[in-house]
């Protein structure tokens, strides 16, 4: 059954594509660098109305809250943990990747190359950019995870 | 500290703004990088053609700062797909010079040949290319 995104059942269900994805055990075998968070910002009226009348995102969203941050913990090939955090929590993180809604929509749906994304400025990376450029096999295997997922999207 | 900045009008420009980041950081990651960078005089001007972002990297010695788009005259044209791009911020460096003779090495000679990877002004400008390649690398 299709998983609302980006809800934390979606992200409990990233987690295990994460972990069982055997490209990323070994394209993430040497990383540790720290911490990933994803920023997705629901940046329009329509779409905040869409997730408030959902019914699993609905529950989750606080008031007032216009993003959501996905916090992953990866170590060795491994995610360690994989969950939501406030906005201002995700942008501790050693790299951030922010994107709006319909953004990180077309990167699910292999309609937008995350990194070609990053270098159109359709996708914002904040963090040590030349540990990136060494893992980039890496970060494409994580995205690969995140496209595993049934998604259901808000907008659909 | 090496003066790297962005360009107003390249803010929306993705690759300029990863290129100077990831010169700005490799500098602070190896500071002996900073020597090199100090030498760089010219422009560079790189093009993604198959996302259609080009940029010009703008070397003097007031430090560099990135433009959206081609800004003659250059020294230095790349032209490659986005993934090559990145490619070539991967070859090592050994001896002071880029290392063409492992893997990585190897499938950027390749692209050359192939011309799937075109520098205008190789020849030409040879010692700018292997301290751009300096700048660049991740290693």
């Amino acid at each position: 059954m299709a998983i609302p995104f980006p809800s934390e059942e979606w992200i409990a269900a990233y987690k295990e594509k994460i972990n069982s994805n055997p490209n990323y055990k070994e394209s993430g075998a040497n990383w540790e660098h720290g911490t990933i968070a994803l920023v997705m910002e629901l940046d329009d009226e329509e779409l905040l109305k869409k997730a408030k009348s959902d019914p699993v995102l609905s529950k989750q969203l606080k008031e007032g809250e216009t993003a959501v941050g996905v916090w992953l913990d990866l170590y060795h090939g491994v995610c360690r943990e994989a969950k939501r955090v406030p906005i201002e929590q995700a942008h501790t993180a050693k790299f951030v990747i922010s994107a709006g809604y319909a953004r990180w929509k077309a990167v699910l749906k292999k309609e937008l190359d995350p990194v070609k994304g990053m270098m159109q400025g359709k996708l914002k990376l904040k963090g040590d950019l030349p540990t990136i450029v060494r893992f980039v096999k890496a970060a494409q295997d994580l995205v690969d995870s995140a496209t595993m997922v049934d998604t259901k999207f808000i907008d659909e | 500290m090496a003066d790297i900045r962005l360009d107003d009008g390249a803010k929306n420009n993705g690759l300029a703004g990863m290129m100077t980041d990831l010169i700005r950081q490799n500098i602070s990651n190896h500071p002996g990088r900073d020597k090199v960078f100090r030498a760089m005089k010219g422009n560079v001007v790189l093009v993604a053609k198959d996302i259609d972002v080009s940029l010009t990297l703008e070397f003097s010695p007031d430090g560099m700062v990135a433009y959206d788009g081609v800004k003659p005259p250059y020294s230095l044209k790349i032209e490659t797909d986005s993934d090559n791009i990145l490619k070539l911020s991967t070859l090592k460096i050994k001896a002071g010079l880029p290392y063409y003779f492992d893997k990585t090495g190897r499938e950027v000679l390749g692209m050359l040949f192939k011309r799937r990877l075109r520098i205008n002004g190789l020849f030409a400008h040879p010692l700018l290319l292997t301290r751009l390649t300096k700048l660049f690398s991740v290693y």
